[in-house]
């Protein structure tokens, strides 16, 4: 897989604060990114760089695309204008050989055909980020570089900015930052990781929660929690078993091949009904508070 | 929608057409309405206009002008920086920077402001104009076409310094503010300096002397204004485009 973005120890530094550190990005083509970590990290600083808003301090950026689109996180345009001309500057300013009919289009996607001839002013939030997005994708862009798309938005206007970037996957690359790890969960395909401006882990997000997915097992019962989590403690291949209050027994393993070799036996010797068993898989959010911390 | 076509609608649609219009229009009717009637206003009020000078044609627009020079270029100021302080909001930077090179971004701005400017002053000197020769006397045409050209150069060339500072600062009130200030200094420059005749502040007051039959001496503040638009223009767009948003 070609790679459309590359960062070579890439440094921004304001006077006396580091936001950026060292930081090696690589982004595959046609993927979706998702930039996370917490507020302050440098997500938006690096996404400036990317889009030569910001000069790095050291270190390189290179982006192997001529058509870049930047959406902010609050975007603003002139509010005079109507959806219909903001989207026309766009295409004019970006993709003069894209037709009206494609304007017409893009508005259609972003759920804006009904607000089209409606000036910006009374646009709510929600409006103003899928107007941006409808904008962003006039003339088909090679790179998004979408900055916290739906992190001031209700529920629904969340989902309908999800559906909208998951709708562009395979159309062009997006890296897409967030500090709200499930909407990153849903739509990413590649994960990046940022603290305190150093990128931290960078990978894909099966591999990420793969690598993390815990010595653990859990237990449901219908009875018999606390013999069970006994008999379990009990065996040289655990290092604790407990009975969380919630019809499951938590087993902390340190061999997990003695625990995939014996733990059936084990609880079907206890004589107890087993509803299910699991291993303990982390949410993307484990992982990060973990990694952040 | 091209970028020309966003600064007339954008002049249009934010009424600020009207701003510009209002401020030399009312100046335009108030110039020659004091000349005809002030010494009049006086006498009634103080029974004498004794120690007054006595008002001639060129007074109607000597008083248009006078007026239109200073709250004039406040408006200019606040109108252009509205348009040209392009970094005033981030997001909306974002938009424009992240589409289309500085260059492209400004020239519109930076004209289309220049030519409303002039285009609101020859409206408000038309009307002095007229007022003028309806209420006092018909003065010659030809040197107060000559002092309004050279009062739009001094315009343009006012633009082109709230350009400059949009490049220093970011905010519209600030830039339109910075931009006055520097305007005014470049005037009093002219009051004082040797340097006066070169300075493009001799604009301003051509029209005045022009009327009265003064001799036109401005090829070299013209000649000097031309220089520093073009090269204030040129030294803003390089400073906007090395500025990190």
């Amino acid at each position: 897989m070609t790679t459309i973005v590359r960062t070579d120890k890439l440094t921004k530094r304001y006077k006396d604060t580091t936001a950026l550190l060292d930081v090696d990005l690589s982004v595959p083509a046609g993927t979706v990114y998702g930039l996370v970590g917490p507020n302050g990290a440098g997500k938006t600083t690096l996404l400036g760089v990317l889009a030569g808003l910001r000069r790095p301090t050291e270190g390189t950026a290179t982006v192997d695309a001529t058509a870049v689109r930047v959406l902010p996180d609050t975007p603003a345009f002139d509010p005079w204008l109507t959806a219909r001309e903001v989207v026309d500057l766009a295409r004019n300013l970006t993709a003069p050989t894209a037709t009206d009919h494609d304007v017409v289009e893009v508005l259609h996607e972003a759920g804006l055909a009904d607000a089209a001839d409606r000036k910006v002013k009374g646009f709510s939030r929600g409006m103003l980020q899928r107007l941006g997005i409808a904008a962003a994708v006039i003339g088909e862009p090679e790179l998004l570089l979408l900055d916290e798309p739906a992190a001031a938005l209700d529920p629904a206007g969340r989902r309908e900015v999800l559906d909208l970037v998951d709708r562009i996957k395979g159309r062009a690359t997006v890296i897409f930052s967030s500090h709200i790890l499930g909407d990153v969960q849903q739509v990413s395909d590649q994960i990046g990781i940022l603290r305190q401006g150093e990128l931290i882990y960078q990978g894909s997000l099966p591999d990420l929660l793969e690598g993390r997915s815990g010595n653990a097992y859990i237990v449901t019962l219908r009875s018999g929690h606390d013999d069970v989590a006994a008999a379990l403690e009990a065996e040289p291949w655990t290092s604790s078993a407990v009975v969380p209050g919630d019809g499951t027994v938590a087993v902390a393993v340190t061999d997990m091949g003695a625990a995939e070799e014996h733990l059936v036996e084990v609880l079907a010797r206890s004589g107890h009904r087993v509803v299910s068993i699991r291993p303990e898989v982390e949410s993307l959010e484990q992982v990060f508070l973990e990694v952040t911390k | 929608m091209t970028l020309w076509r966003l600064e007339l609608v954008r002049l249009f649609r934010s009424l600020r057409w009207i701003i510009l219009a209002a401020v030399y229009g009312f100046f335009g009717v108030i110039g020659p309405l004091t000349a005809r009637f002030l010494p009049d206003l006086i006498e009634r009020i103080e029974g004498s206009t004794a120690g007054l000078p006595e008002f001639g044609p060129p007074d109607g627009i000597t008083q248009f002008v006078s007026n239109a020079q200073q709250f004039g270029i406040l408006a200019v100021a606040f109108v252009a920086a509205a348009a040209l302080a392009i970094d005033s909001n981030v997001e909306l930077a974002v938009f424009f920077r992240t589409r289309a090179p500085m260059r492209e971004l400004l020239t519109p701005r930076l004209v289309v402001n220049a030519v409303a400017a002039a285009l609101a002053f020859v409206f408000g000197a038309t009307i002095a104009y007229v007022g003028t020769g309806i209420l006092l006397a018909w003065i010659d045409l030809g040197p107060f076409v000559v002092g309004v050209v050279l009062q739009c150069l001094y315009l343009a060339f006012a633009v082109s310094v709230v350009g400059l500072m949009a490049s220093m600062v970011r905010k519209v009130v600030t830039t339109a503010l910075l931009s006055v200030g520097t305007l005014i200094l470049l005037g009093v420059l002219t009051l004082v300096s040797p340097i006066a005749p070169w300075l493009p502040s001799e604009l301003a007051g051509a029209i005045d002397q022009l009327i009265r039959g003064g001799d036109f001496d401005y090829w070299r503040s013209v000649a000097v204004t031309l220089v520093l638009i073009v090269s204030l223009s040129i030294l803003t767009i390089g400073r906007l485009e090395r500025r990190e948003v």
